[in-house]
């Protein structure tokens, strides 16, 4: 925000339209007309970005000052008497806008069938493709068009230009097409000044000005990051989405949050009739308040569309799918379970799942199957960290990720953040173009280390022995200074993680709170699937189960261990899989696990069933359906109560999925404002010779553990995505 | 009718040397302005009228005195040597043949404004010119003239040249500011001014070669002697660049206030070839035209030259003569600025195209007088209508030129063909 209100700033008076306005030192007359109701149009300018006066259409009139300023970058003084909608001041707009236009096709926008055409339909092929709206993504939407209307611009005087451009295609998610492109800088600002990706640029200048990137590299080779940001803000169709291009405008949108990574983004979702047209600002609206990553941005499309999503039940027939009713699936589930209850059995369960699903999942498993062997996949090197991290968060209070922009210094321990939580990473940005202190360490060097005060590279396996140095030295620091830890895959995920934690617990409680925590929990409700109970060690609100189950690793770890498996997603085939006696999957897709299935069942996601998670900061959020999904699909809580219908046994809800218990809620709010004390200690100096496994940064691990939805890999559902990715 | 204050070494050999400069008075001022206040130095700036040699002429110990107080950062001085504008060639003369002049000017600006690293932006076309430069600049910096105890005071002082890479635009300050800090040469929007809002976010000041280099002149022989040449208004001595058509084009340092005829004729021996005056542009192409009647009353100085309608801008004279086809000359103008355009704000970076265009289809043969009305509300709608003030240097001259020769055009129109072609065939 370019208006930073100051606490103090004093309160000016000036007259708008000879209305008498009321405004705060420092801000600019666009802001305070805004504020007071009033309209100046305006291409470039957007709240969320530094202001750039390209456009010129915010061009207003004030008493005594030569010429006419732009609204977006003059500041209001005291007692100034601004006009914005004069005669000549529209005159001077239309002129601007015909100037604009006479590079961007306008057939459309100053045709006299415009309205008719709108209606009817009637001559839509009187243009050519490129030179009018009617095979423009963003008709409808469009900035421009709204603008023609407002200054009654009927006329053009200049003939069409046509750029010929190739348009831009060679990227999994958007295509570029310059000839559409008005140069207000949106989409070069926001890249540059809010994501701090730094790819697009101007190019050439005057009239051959372009939006591009230095030296016509590809979009990946100039390190594009794929955050879609550059979408949200263009007011034309030069960028657009390649998902929901042809799809139509949107009939509706609605606010949820992103299960992806454990950040939790709120984001708003488009959708027309049962599909998402897109993610990101309300149509009409190019205001980008929830920033979002590849995944958010362009992923739930994609994979909730995909071509090959299963939306039948089916049993696998000597190798071969038979598609099958529910009921059929469910009476061959529950006569094969009835053989299996108790310890022979395993659920395995994702973290992409609601709290609402992972509750009854649990609960069928102990309940209905008494056994105690449920676990998520991938699971978390040891059944407690989640516990650990929660009473920490619950004794020391819950680390937010705006807390990097005020901590005083910020180390990134282990963590590819660009990648696995961009929106941390962005603030990791912030704070360094701030000023901040920010010192990565990490046992390969990440995009972070740019936005690094210090970096330090560790070998790979090190990385307890760096964290033993780390905490210890910072143990002796007695200074005021605020400090943040964001702890990432190397130290979470190591074989190491139960010292590396306690070490890093230790710290922060010794510390007095001067050092705190984020850890950063690669899927959406890891946090809270794991609250919920889906844990082979702790029952729901985190308290210890009595009897103790296998987890994960050790069902899956060597043939035999169990006899039946339900699973939620998708895993990695191994041998314990193909020796089980019974195996369901309850997955979006066929996989190469789903060759061992005995039944495959459709999966409704919470997209299109909705539920609740809490993220990493700890934070209870709502999920709401997007698009009703398919009549067969059923969610894990559905299907799982089905299955125990047909066993004969007690039903695990009556009434909704998505409110399977009224306690559930409650519960959750409880258990997150509350933890037990631990008592952490420091470990012992680790021995410098043995290397941890399992955490380290590549691409391997960075797609295992972040780019798959409920197991699925990513990569493998979206074209191009692995090309993204390859480092 | 010359003077010898800027130019007093321009004809010395080998006066780019320091040994040289030295001999003739160079560095000299340096034991006096250690002496005074630099609050003393802005006061004798201001006194002396020394008004910005870029172009606007702004007073330049005013602007100085705009630089916010104790904010904690740095100030820094940007020396604006992209000399960019067709037809003018001033600036170069000082790199090349008086460098020292613009260091000792560097060091007498710095101690007044408190100034510890000084930048000179100059243009990229200028090579050789970088080359002396630096020489001379390396040179001081042993002789201990720069450094960090300047001329064996506790005063530090670092120079920096950055060279440019071929735009026009970042000649205007704030683009120049941006091309230093390393990013694509775009004005910036005002307020704030670079005076408090400059390079780096930190104060700056902005002045031209020329400007700079006068100051060693006025700190040793005071203001009063600078004075003592030009007009009220316009103080001082300026060089100046005739060229065109004229016998003996030149760079000339003249005091400000001659009357142009006379400066065409004695100094620069009259329009050539015996032809006739068509017009004369002041002070660069951006500077409306004056015809050889508004020729007659004017002189060269700030006042005049606004009481003409016109700018006196940066001395660079250009003489036309009445062979002089103004179509064409418009033409290759408005080129010159389309190709120039940064391309941040719609009218410029449209409006120069289209006036491009028409221009070049009037002088094809194929406009209408509605080409000529639809160039001249062009004109209006660009002027003043953009962040930086490039386009008014192409809408500025262009309508005077459509306003004083619209018969030109208008043989264009009608006879497809220069009112001289036409006027031969006819």
């Amino acid at each position: 925000m370019t208006d930073t209100i100051k606490t103090q700033a004093k309160t000016l008076t000036a007259t708008i339209d000879s209305r008498e306005v009321l405004m705060t030192e420092g801000m600019t007359i666009l802001r305070a007309a805004t504020d007071a109701g009033i309209y100046i149009p305006s291409l470039c300018h957007l709240d969320c970005l530094p202001d750039y006066g390209g456009c010129r259409l915010c061009m207003v009139k004030v008493e005594n000052m030569r010429g006419f300023p732009t609204a977006c970058t003059t500041p209001i003084a005291q007692g100034m008497q601004i006009s914005t909608r004069t005669d000549e001041l529209q005159q001077l707009r239309r002129e601007i806008l015909e100037l604009l236009l006479s590079e961007h096709p306008y057939t459309c926008l100053v045709c006299r069938d415009k309205k008719e055409c709108t209606e009817f339909m009637h001559s839509t092929r009187k243009v050519g493709t490129i030179t009018g709206c009617n095979f423009c993504p963003n008709n409808g939407t469009c900035e421009l068009q709204h603008l023609v209307d407002y200054l009654e611009l009927s006329e053009i005087r200049f003939p069409i230009v046509y750029r010929n451009i190739p348009p831009v295609k060679d990227n999994p998610f958007y295509e570029l097409d310059y000839n559409l492109c008005i140069l207000c800088g949106r989409c070069v600002r926001i890249c540059n000044e809010e994501r701090y990706s730094e790819v697009l640029a101007f190019i050439n200048r005057g009239n051959a000005a372009l939006v591009g990137t230095a030296f016509d590299e590809t979009q990946k080779e100039a390190g594009c990051e794929f955050c879609g940001a550059c979408i949200d803000v263009c007011p034309t169709g030069s960028l657009s989405e390649k998902m929901g291009k042809w799809v139509g405008q949107p009939d509706s949108s609605k606010d949820t949050h992103c299960s992806f990574c454990g950040i939790g983004c709120r984001m708003t979702v488009n959708t027309k009739g049962k599909r998402i047209v897109n993610v990101g600002p309300e149509p009409e609206s190019r205001h980008n308040p929830h920033q979002l990553c590849m995944r958010g941005k362009f992923i739930p499309g994609d994979m909730l569309h995909h071509p090959d999503r299963v939306t039948r039940p089916h049993i696998n027939r000597q190798g071969k799918w038979l598609e099958v009713s529910w009921d059929q699936a469910l009476d061959v589930i529950a006569e094969n379970l009835k053989k299996c209850s108790g310890d022979q059995f395993g659920l395995i369960g994702s973290a992409h799942d609601s709290i609402e699903n992972s509750f009854v999942l649990q609960k069928f498993t102990r309940q209905t199957m008494r056994s105690a062997n449920v676990d998520l996949s991938p699971a978390t090197p040891y059944p407690e960290l989640i516990r650990d991290i929660h009473d920490y968060y619950a004794s020391s209070g819950h680390v937010t990720i705006n807390d990097i922009l005020t901590a005083d210094s910020i180390h990134v321990l282990g963590a590819m953040t660009q990648w696995s939580h961009a929106i941390i990473e962005n603030r990791i940005r912030k704070a360094y173009k701030a000023g901040k202190q920010v010192l990565v360490a990490a046992s390969i060097p990440t995009r972070t280390v740019e936005f690094s005060t210090d970096y330090q590279r560790y070998g790979k396996g090190c990385e307890h022995i760096h964290l033993h140095r780390l905490t210890s030295e910072l143990a002796k620091e007695k200074g005021g200074e605020r400090i943040l830890m964001i702890v990432g895959d190397e130290i979470i995920n190591s074989d190491r993680a139960r010292d590396n934690i306690n070490n890093l617990l230790h710290l922060a409680t010794r510390s007095n709170n001067r050092v705190r925590l984020l850890f950063l929990l690669a899927e959406g409700n890891r946090y809270g699937a794991t609250l919920a109970g889906m844990n082979p060690v702790l029952l729901p609100g985190f308290a210890a189960a009595r009897k103790k189950g296998l987890d994960t690793a050790k069902m899956l770890g060597r043939p035999k261990a169990i006899s039946a498996i339900h699973l939620i997603g998708d895993l990695p085939v191994g041998p314990a899989i193909k020796k089980l006696k019974f195996f369901v999957q309850h997955n979006m897709f066929f996989t190469p696990a789903s060759k061992f299935a005995d039944v495959f069942l459709p999966l409704a996601t919470t997209w299109e069933s909705g539920g609740h998670l809490v993220n990493l900061e700890g934070s209870l959020l709502p999920l709401s359906a997007m698009v009703p999904g398919e009549d067969q699909l059923m969610t894990p809580a559905g299907a799982v109560n089905g299955i125990a219908m047909h066993m004969g046994r007690k039903v695990l809800f009556a009434g909704s999925a998505s409110n399977p218990d009224r306690q559930l809620i409650p519960l959750v709010e409880q258990t997150l404002t509350r933890g037990r004390k631990r008592q952490t200690g420091a470990t012992e100096s680790p021995e410098p010779r043995s290397r941890s496994k399992n955490g380290r940064l590549t691409g391997k691990t960075l797609q295992k553990h972040h780019f798959h939805y409920l197991g699925n890999s990513l990569p493998d559902l979206v074209p191009d995505l692995a090309k993204v990715l390859e480092e | 009718m010359e003077v010898k204050i800027l130019s007093a070494k321009f004809d010395i050999e080998n006066s780019h040397k320091l040994e040289v400069a030295k001999e003739h008075g160079a560095y000299a001022t340096l034991e006096k302005l250690f002496a005074m206040e630099p609050a003393d130095v802005i006061e004798e700036v201001k006194k002396s009228g020394l008004r910005g040699r870029g172009g606007a002429g702004f007073p330049a110990g005013v602007k100085w005195s705009f630089l916010p107080k104790d904010t904690g950062k740095p100030v820094y001085l940007a020396v604006n040597s992209d000399e960019s504008e067709p037809a003018t060639f001033k600036d170069r003369y000082i790199l090349v043949r008086d460098p020292h002049m613009l260091i000792e000017g560097i060091i007498i600006c710095c101690y007044a404004i408190g100034c510890h690293d000084t930048y000179i932006y100059i243009r990229g076309e200028y090579t050789s010119q970088v080359r002396i430069l630096q020489q001379a600049i390396d040179e001081a910096y042993e002789a201990g003239y720069l450094g960090d105890t300047v001329a064996g005071r506790d005063f530090k002082l670092e120079v920096t040249v950055h060279r440019g890479a071929g735009a026009y635009v970042c000649g205007e300050e704030t683009a120049l500011l941006e091309s230093i800090e390393g990013k694509k040469g775009q004005p910036r929007s005002k307020p704030p001014f670079p005076a408090v809002v400059g390079l780096y976010d930190c104060p700056t000041i902005i002045n031209n070669v020329q400007s700079i280099a006068s100051l060693p002149f006025i700190i040793d022989q005071g203001a009063e002697a600078y004075t003592a040449y030009g007009t009220e208004k316009s103080a001082g001595t300026h060089l100046f660049g005739i060229s065109g058509h004229v016998e003996k084009p030149g760079m000339y340092e003249l005091p400000l206030g001659l009357p142009v005829l006379d400066v065409l004729d004695k100094v620069a021996g009259g329009v050539w070839k015996g032809r006739k005056l068509k017009g004369v542009i002041p002070g660069g192409s951006s500077t409306p035209v004056l015809t050889a009647e508004e020729a007659k009353t004017a002189t060269l100085d700030y006042e005049s030259m606004a009481e003409h309608g016109t700018m006196f801008g940066s001395g660079g004279i250009v003489v036309l003569d009445d062979t002089v086809d103004i179509v064409a000359l418009v033409k290759n103008l408005i080129d010159f600025y389309h190709h120039e355009s940064c391309g941040q704000c719609t009218p410029c970076r449209e409006g120069l195209g289209w006036m491009l265009k028409i221009t070049k289809k009037i002088l094809a043969g194929g406009g209408s007088s509605e080409d000529i009305d639809l160039l001249l509300e062009l004109c209006d709608n660009i002027e003043m209508k953009t962040v930086c003030v490039l386009s008014a240097a192409c809408t500025m001259p262009v309508r005077s030129y459509l306003n004083k020769f619209r018969h030109e055009f208008e043989a264009y129109v009608e006879k497809g063909a220069s009112l001289q072609a036409a006027g031969i065939q006819g």
